[in-house]
């Protein structure tokens, strides 16, 4: 290792139901504390008890865009955390390790599971005497790190500090971090998934119903924790058919509700989408992607439904796909779907991942504040014959709800005419489909106002990486270091033709990665009348790491 | 009488003799009634789902929402978890809610959700021309199951009785004025209400003369799930017997969207919350 890091890489690895994400959690405080950018991964089977669970954090002074292959340090609860990581250290590699369970293993052996019985805690506090380790290893001094532990220990209790103290002096140091920024604004460490429960209440939601399913239930957690402070109706419905139609029944009186789910959930939510689509009632629908189809592996990352969402749903009728890529951008775009949703009465489908929800994020307030909210959604006048589905030259309706202040207001799945009662009449529906067709010219005009695309690495790079999602930071990164241009497509759809232009003006060659086998963007791309050279395709249900991006980098450069 | 015309101008289609009728005007009076008593018809919120009876959505002029087979229940959910003020009435199929739609009828009864879901039931689907529905007896033989009958009925009187409903009774279209009491005493009642109408399809099911002869005025103890169980076990809408009609049982339960009320609806202060939760 160099004399001072301004990077450092940390495991920590045991099995499922050993605290192991709390513990990471933790790592990853103690690193953003300390000025760091952090952006952790928790991976885990979809079981309860037993199997492995491990997190890597990844804490850097500039971009922490994805994770690397080496670690730095790695801390390991069991002997199967050293079996099944060890291809991935390297000889400076510091292994720290509860010596009274893992056995025949070099490194810094803590007898943690003594300590802790010696001091009179409970199991869980392994974790915290190998966090208390790992602090001296990495360079901490104690007086520095203790208030820091002392407010984010999920246990804050003096034994449990006086664990990790003892963990501390057993250890010895062995990295010299490079010293934090002074006077730099803290950051918060949050997982996407709050990222977008927290921006769909800065968006103004009223309601959040949803049933559970992996890798969305962490919005659901999060705001059904929340629920009082952000004065959220937060609802786990019978099914996912109920939870969107519940959420469409609260917009019909006027409440900005939103709903989330995997894509298995989004399958029973079309229904609910194709209503969205006629009767024009504004939702938000957060489809957090896993792998494969069916049930596949619900703990596992892809980015593999995209064309799905933007052609779910029967008929043909407007709607608006984003997908953001880290939490800065979750809370960005979860709360312009939910103005755009407003605005344009439309469905808005936020796309996101496992990687996207289950990871943390250091995460700047003020980055995000500076973006424009101020949707306005056109609300009937509260007098007067009001028509629910008046024609207009956007094709926008305006807005009445069943609160008795807009006189009879009839909302109609069917075919209806500008009242809303149903007709079969052809000069209607010929009329009903062109009124679809105006507000999706609209939403398109409108988006270009919108920073549709982030642009990063080289600009004047005439090879561009194009990619989507979760794996935008990750190329951003990537490119930052090997002076390629990186592009990230937000706005999926409508596709963001012109800005889309601008961002790869002068390219001579294009290379698109995304987390699915198939090239789902890709597609898209093509389509849109642009050669692509190369993809980068990677379905293993785990993000890329660093050093593989920029290896089937230089395959196909 | 109503100060307003509370049917709209929509051509009705509905055949001639249709049971719906009853329920149409049943629910125009009782709208008309509550507007003398100064409920404005505004507060009031009608859901269907899809079939012939949906299309009462079309002909009365108050609030709808015309959703989809079988969801009326969870639109009306919504409706009642944003606003819990609004008088919601749900007027359902047997073949909408009874099949595709029967999770989110029993899960309404077991929330006791403030309600009232009135069941057209003409144990056929008649829109689409005839099929057997969940309350078809076992000799119905319709265009999509063979002349050898269709599956044993259930009974929904039992169904909303094992799911917690608060409010039970039996309508019959070929008794308006019977039918229309019941309605607005369910409508009135707070909790989940559910009126099981028994309706004559005339074009694909007309039971007038079998209703007429075996239907009779229940008057047993209606606060007694046993003698309610009872009552609704009489007639397994399978063979010949005794058909009760009126109020089978009423009960008090705290409603569903009780847990919703304490909520306000201020973006700034939510905004102001997400802000302090960011440490801004
Ligand atoms: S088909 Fe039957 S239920 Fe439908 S309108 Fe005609 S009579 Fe009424």
């Amino acid at each position: 290792m160099k004399e001072t890091e301004d990077e450092i890489e940390i495991l920590i690895g045991g099995k499922a139901g050993e605290g192991i994400n709390r513990a990471g959690q933790v790592i990853a405080e103690i690193m953003s504390e300390s000025g760091y950018n952090v952006f952790m991964i928790f991976d885990h089977p979809s079981l309860i008890k037993g199997g492995h669970n491990f997190t890597v954090i990844r804490a850097s002074k500039g971009h922490a865009g994805g994770i690397k292959k080496r670690y730095d340090i790695a801390i390991a609860l069991d002997k199967n955390t050293i079996n099944l990581h060890k291809d991935n250290f390297s000889r400076d590699t510091v292994v720290i390790f509860n010596s009274d369970r893992v056995k025949k293993v070099e490194g810094t052996g803590i007898p943690a599971s003594s300590i802790v019985e010696d001091a009179g805690g409970i199991p869980i506090m392994i974790n915290s005497c190998l966090i208390g380790a790992f602090c001296r290893s990495a360079g901490f001094e104690w007086s520095d790190v203790e208030p820091i532990l002392r407010s984010k220990f999920p246990i804050k209790s003096d034994l449990n500090l006086k664990v990790a103290k003892s963990g501390f002096e057993h250890s010895e140091k062995k990295v010299t971090l490079d010293p934090a920024d002074a006077g730099k604004e803290k950051d918060k460490v949050i997982s996407g998934s709050e990222a977008v429960g927290l921006g769909l209440a800065y968006g103004g939601i009223e309601g959040y119903i949803a049933y559970p399913m992996s890798p969305a239930s962490g919005i659901l957690h999060f705001l059904s924790s929340k629920k009082d402070e952000f004065n959220i109706k937060v609802f786990q419905p019978e099914g996912e058919i109920a939870a969107i139609l519940m959420a469409e029944g609260m917009a019909c009186c006027g409440s900005k509700a939103a709903v989330g789910t995997s894509g298995g959930g989004f399958c029973l939510m079309n229904e609910g989408l194709s209503f969205s689509g006629i009767a024009e009632v504004p939702i938000v629908i957060v489809n957090a992607q896993r792998q494969s189809p069916s049930t596949g592996a619900p703990t596992y990352t892809a980015q593999s439904d995209l064309p799905y969402v933007i052609s779910a749903g029967h008929g043909e009728f407007p709607r608006i796909v984003v997908s953001p890529g880290n939490a800065e951008q979750a809370f960005v775009w979860s709360a312009k779907a939910v103005g755009l949703a407003w605005q344009f009465q439309v469905p808005v489908i936020v796309l996101t991942d496992v990687t996207l929800g289950d990871s943390l994020y250091s995460f700047d307030p003020a980055n995000v504040l500076k973006e424009r909210y101020d949707y306005t959604a056109s609300v009937a006048a509260e007098e007067g014959d009001y028509l629910r589905y008046r024609y207009t030259e956007d094709g926008v309706s305006p807005l009445g709800f069943f609160n008795g202040d807009f006189g009879t207001v009839k909302i109609n799945g069917k075919t209806h005419d500008e009242l809303g009662i149903s007709t079969d009449n052809p000069l209607v529906l010929e009329k009903l489909a062109e009124k679809r067709k105006l507000k999706d010219h609209a939403i398109r005009e409108a988006m270009e106002n919108e920073d549709c695309i982030v642009k990063s690495g080289n600009e004047g790079s005439k090879t561009i990486v194009v990619s989507w999602g979760s794996n935008g930071p990750l190329c951003s990164e990537v490119c930052g270091k090997t002076g390629l241009r990186s592009v990230q497509p937000i706005v999926l759809h409508p596709f963001p033709e012109k800005q889309f232009e601008d961002s790869v003006s002068g390219y001579e060659r294009m290379i698109v990665v995304e987390d699915n086998s198939t090239g789902q963007l890709a597609d898209i791309i093509r389509k849109q009348g642009y050669s692509v050279d190369a993809t980068i395709l990677n379905y293993t249900g785990r993000q890329m790491t660093i050093e593989t991006l920029e290896e089937r980098l230089k395959e196909v450069l | 009488m109503s100060a307003r015309n509370l049917i709209t101008d929509a051509p009705n289609t509905w055949c001639e003799g249709c049971g719906n009728f009853a329920i149409l005007h049943s629910i125009k009076n009782i709208v008309g009634e509550f507007e003398e008593e100064g409920i404005k018809p505004e507060q009031i919120v009608l859901v269907t789902g899809i079939g012939c009876h949906a299309k009462i959505a079309d002909y009365l002029n108050i609030n709808t929402l015309y959703s989809l087979h079988g969801r009326a229940i969870p639109y009306a959910t919504g409706i009642k978890i944003a606003n819990p003020d609004l008088k919601v009435i749900c007027c359902v199929g047997d073949g909408d809610s009874y099949a595709e739609g029967i999770e989110h009828l029993l899960f309404a009864a077991k929330r006791n959700l403030d309600i009232t879901v009135v069941v057209h039931d003409n144990r056929v689907y008649g829109l689409t021309t005839g099929q057997y529905t969940p309350t078809s007896p076992g000799t119905y033989h319709g265009k999509s199951n063979p002349p050898d009958g269709s599956d044993f009925p259930f009974n929904p009187l039992k169904l909303m009785l094992c799911s917690g409903a608060t409010f039970i009774g039996r309508g019959y279209t070929g008794r308006m004025d019977h039918l229309q009491d019941l309605i607005k005493k369910g409508i009135s009642h707070r909790g989940f209400s559910f009126i099981e109408v028994l309706q004559i399809c005339a074009s694909f099911y007309n039971k007038s003369q079998c209703y007429d002869e075996h239907v009779y005025d229940y008057e047993g103890d209606t606060g007694d799930i046993g003698r309610a169980f009872s009552a609704a076990s009489e007639w397994d809408y399978n063979s010949d017997s005794q058909i009760p009609l009126g109020l089978i049982y009423r009960a008090e339960r705290e409603i569903f969207e009780e847990r919703f009320s304490n909520t306000t609806s201020d973006p700034e202060a939510r905004r102001k919350a997400v802000l302090e939760f960011l440490g801004r």
